[in-house]
């Protein structure tokens, strides 16, 4: 008799937790949720990876533009290996692949592309935008990917994400590809 | 007992060693996000939670119209009755470091009309001030601040240190503060606080921070 109320007081508590969890999961987010985006990449010759981090709002990202041009994405790269990541504003590259629209390219290096933009920044913004070249062992940086406004008016109107982000960076042998967790590669 | 001890010495000083040196390294420079946090009592029992996760640069870099920087307020309404919103009558204010403080608008539609409209329609529904954040839900609040406003702090990458968020159906206003910073002399008691951080845990299926 002992046993049998004890278990149904456990069944209680399960039930009970369960009914918490419902109740906080209730709260769903709605259109302020954040997307993820994550990739890990080891280095040649490294030990340890680094780590690429998309983490946005849809509606923040696509609601504000650089001089109306261009959406502004940020991906942060964690070096936690214990080599530098060398960076080339020339030769690295990035695309975003939507679902329906395919393949559109960032802007990396928006100084080149599209200097009346840029230099229309405050100097201080631009410092902190700029395409770095190296992220060193242990550190953090982030890279700031301008993305061409007219191309992405559809998915914009959708508020929805790329799949994938594609991240070419020359001197990793392997392109980075962000995308979202659980999702797995096609 | 002691190569025990030894044994138990040499683990301590490796995990020491580990956390001095990996995540010490990784201090976010540029890219670090930054958090302003605030709760409100609601009069029949129960919580809502406020939150701000941006990136300074993320949130300067960009503007609505050349004209906003734009600002998400996450409200998570943990209570069980729904917390009533009002376009006309809630306000929010910036306040910076040196004591400077600003407006920002809630109801584009009503104060910038022109710039309003420019937004596609399904940008402005989602951008829209809510009536109401329901029992048990989530909504976005977006807040957009004068771009001339904010030159100084802009150029400096700094964010406010207190957003005052006054709603008209709350006695109090809700001010939301960075979490280190949280006043030595506040009121609220450090149990409270960390149940505030509860309060932002990722549900299921999503995540509620960073922007």
């Amino acid at each position: 008799m002992n046993v049998k109320s004890s278990q149904h007081g456990a069944l209680w508590l399960i039930a009970a937790s369960l009914l918490c969890a419902a109740g906080a999961s209730g709260a769903d987010g709605g259109k302020a949720k954040n997307e993820v985006y994550r990739a890990s990449v080891v280095p040649n010759s490294a030990r340890g990876a680094v780590e690429f981090v998309v983490d946005t709002s849809p509606i923040i990202f696509y609601v504000g533009t650089v001089n109306r041009k261009y959406h502004v994405l940020l991906i942060r790269a964690v070096n936690r290996s214990d080599v530098a990541l060398q960076l080339s504003k020339e030769q690295d590259s990035i695309e975003l692949e939507y679902p329906q629209v395919g393949k559109i390219n960032g802007l990396l290096d928006l100084s080149v592309t599209d200097p009346a933009t840029w230099d229309a920044l405050d100097a201080e913004i631009r410092t902190a935008v700029a395409y770095p070249s190296v992220v060193s062992a242990g550190e953090e940086e982030g890279i700031y990917v301008f993305v061409p406004v007219d191309a992405v008016t559809a998915p914009r109107k959708r508020h929805e994400m790329p799949a994938v982000i594609h991240y070419r960076i020359k001197s990793l042998g392997q392109p980075v590809e962000l995308r979202k967790p659980g999702v797995a590669a096609a | 007992m002691q190569s025990r001890t030894i044994g138990l010495a040499g683990v301590l000083a490796a995990a020491v060693a580990s956390l001095s040196i990996a995540p010490a390294l990784a201090d976010g420079g540029k890219a670090k996000n930054e958090v302003l946090e605030g709760t409100a009592e609601m009069s029949q029992g129960g919580r809502v939670a406020f939150r701000v996760d941006t990136s300074p640069i993320i949130f300067y870099a960009g503007t609505v119209n050349a004209k906003y920087h734009v600002l998400l307020i996450r409200v998570v309404n943990r209570s069980s009755v729904a917390l009533a919103l009002s376009r006309e009558q809630d306000s929010i204010e910036l306040e910076f470091a040196d004591g400077s403080k600003l407006k920002g608008l809630i109801n584009l539609a009503g104060t910038d009309p022109a710039t309003w409209d420019g937004l596609e329609a399904e940008i402005r529904t989602a951008v829209a001030y809510p009536a109401a954040v329901p029992a048990g839900e989530e909504e976005g609040v977006y807040l957009y601040v004068p771009v001339g406003a904010l030159t100084a702090p802009r150029k400096r990458h700094e964010m406010p240190a207190i957003i005052r968020y006054r709603i008209k159906s709350l006695a109090q206003p809700v001010e939301l503060h960075h979490p280190s910073l949280a006043k030595a002399d506040s009121a609220e008691p450090r149990s409270r606080r960390a149940a505030r951080a509860q309060l932002f845990k990722p549900s299921v299926g999503g995540r509620e921070t960073g922007t």
